[in-house]
């Protein structure tokens, strides 16, 4: 094939320019309005996946496959985490999806490594993390992240 | 580094009301998710499906304008449906805009769903305000499309830095001549001021 590169103007591109529509600001405050129906239905389902995730945690070092469901978990929190309402709760959820990458990249273990994260989901979950608290949390997490990082082996 | 503006400021419109998006997710609830926030944005018609066979299915039968994947779809990865959709003859759907979704992506993922054709890749938990976003930078439009054998998919070059030292330029706008050697020393500044001095003036 010849290569080729070509202005390309899209259906979506001219669908959007067409006159009428709605302001940018109220299609985002009708879509969060929309969201609030799926609220109670998210947040059933995050304690859900907390428990599962509470059984997979354990004090030992988590197997490969157990690391890939505790990843798994938390990407599908993360899903559930945009109509749930829960501040922090999203930014928890990033903490421990990094934290099982770093785990899953070094051979580096220590026991209790998982458990700052799993607190700060309670706490999250709880909504009991005053706002100006929630930086330091993640802060903290994020130290915890760069330590197993630090260990990573290089593939 | 590409700078988005903030979709809540301003008084910038949109309308979707055209719009066909197909959403991908294995996800029941984040497919729900994605059907309000669009439903919000005034998206009239939206596909859902929950693993690659129905996302096939619906791509090869309807015109899309808008593909959201969720990056841990159908265990494979939505990017090996984005390598599909892009190579493949399905007109005018593998030009479609395509926005991945993952949980705090590693540089691998971001490299892939790059390499694979996806017009953006973003981390979770996707809010309106963010999807809102993307969905306008991709209509925002003035992307060149690139066609080759390895890939297909918006051009991934953001910005141009010049050719490589050594390289030989590929784009039209490219310099095809050779630079010729300085003929004298460069002027130091205080050369320059010599020459050109700053004068204070009032009026």
């Amino acid at each position: 094939m010849k290569p080729r590169v070509f202005k390309l103007v899209t259906a979506l591109e001219r669908q959007a320019r067409q006159p009428g529509g709605v302001s940018v600001q109220q299609a985002i405050q009708r879509a969060e309005q929309n969201l609030v129906g799926l609220r109670d239905g998210s947040r059933e389902l995050i304690d859900g996946h907390l428990v599962r995730l509470r059984a997979l945690v354990l004090s030992r070092r988590p197997t490969p496959d157990e690391l890939a469901q505790i990843r798994s978990l938390a990407d599908e929190m993360l899903t559930y985490s945009a109509a749930a309402g829960l501040a922090g709760m999203g930014d928890v959820l990033d903490r421990l999806c990094g934290m099982t990458d770093a785990l899953h990249e070094s051979a580096y273990w220590s026991d209790g490594a998982l458990e700052p994260v799993m607190d700060a989901l309670k706490l999250a979950r709880a909504e009991v993390v005053p706002p100006e608290a929630m930086g330091p949390l993640l802060q903290g997490l994020d130290r915890c992240i760069a330590r197993f990082s630090g260990h990573a082996v290089t593939h | 580094m590409v700078t988005i503006p903030d979709p809540t400021s301003g008084t910038a419109r949109i309308n979707l009301r055209q719009a066909r998006v197909l959403c991908i997710d294995r996800n029941a609830q984040g497919l729900e998710i994605l059907r309000q926030v669009l439903l919000g944005f005034g998206v009239a018609r939206s596909f859902s499906a929950a693993t690659q066979e129905e996302a096939k299915k619906i791509l090869q039968k309807e015109e899309v304008d808008l593909v959201l994947i969720d990056a841990a779809f159908d265990d494979r990865g939505g990017t090996e449906l984005l390598h599909w959709l892009r190579h493949s003859d399905l007109e005018p759907n593998r030009y479609a805009p395509v926005v991945l979704m993952a949980a705090r992506p590693t540089q691998r993922a971001v490299c892939d769903a790059r390499n694979e054709g996806a017009n953006f890749l973003v981390a979770k938990p996707i809010t309106p305000a963010i999807l809102m976003q993307r969905i306008l930078w991709v209509a925002r439009g003035g992307r060149m499309f690139v066609l080759t054998d390895n890939y297909v998919g918006p051009d991934r070059r953001w910005k141009s830095t010049g050719v490589p030292d050594g390289g030989v330029g590929r784009r039209k706008e490219d310099l095809k001549g050779a630079l010729g050697d300085a003929r004298e020393e460069n002027m130091s500044q205080a050369e320059i001021d010599s020459m050109i001095k700053p004068q204070r003036m009032s009026l």
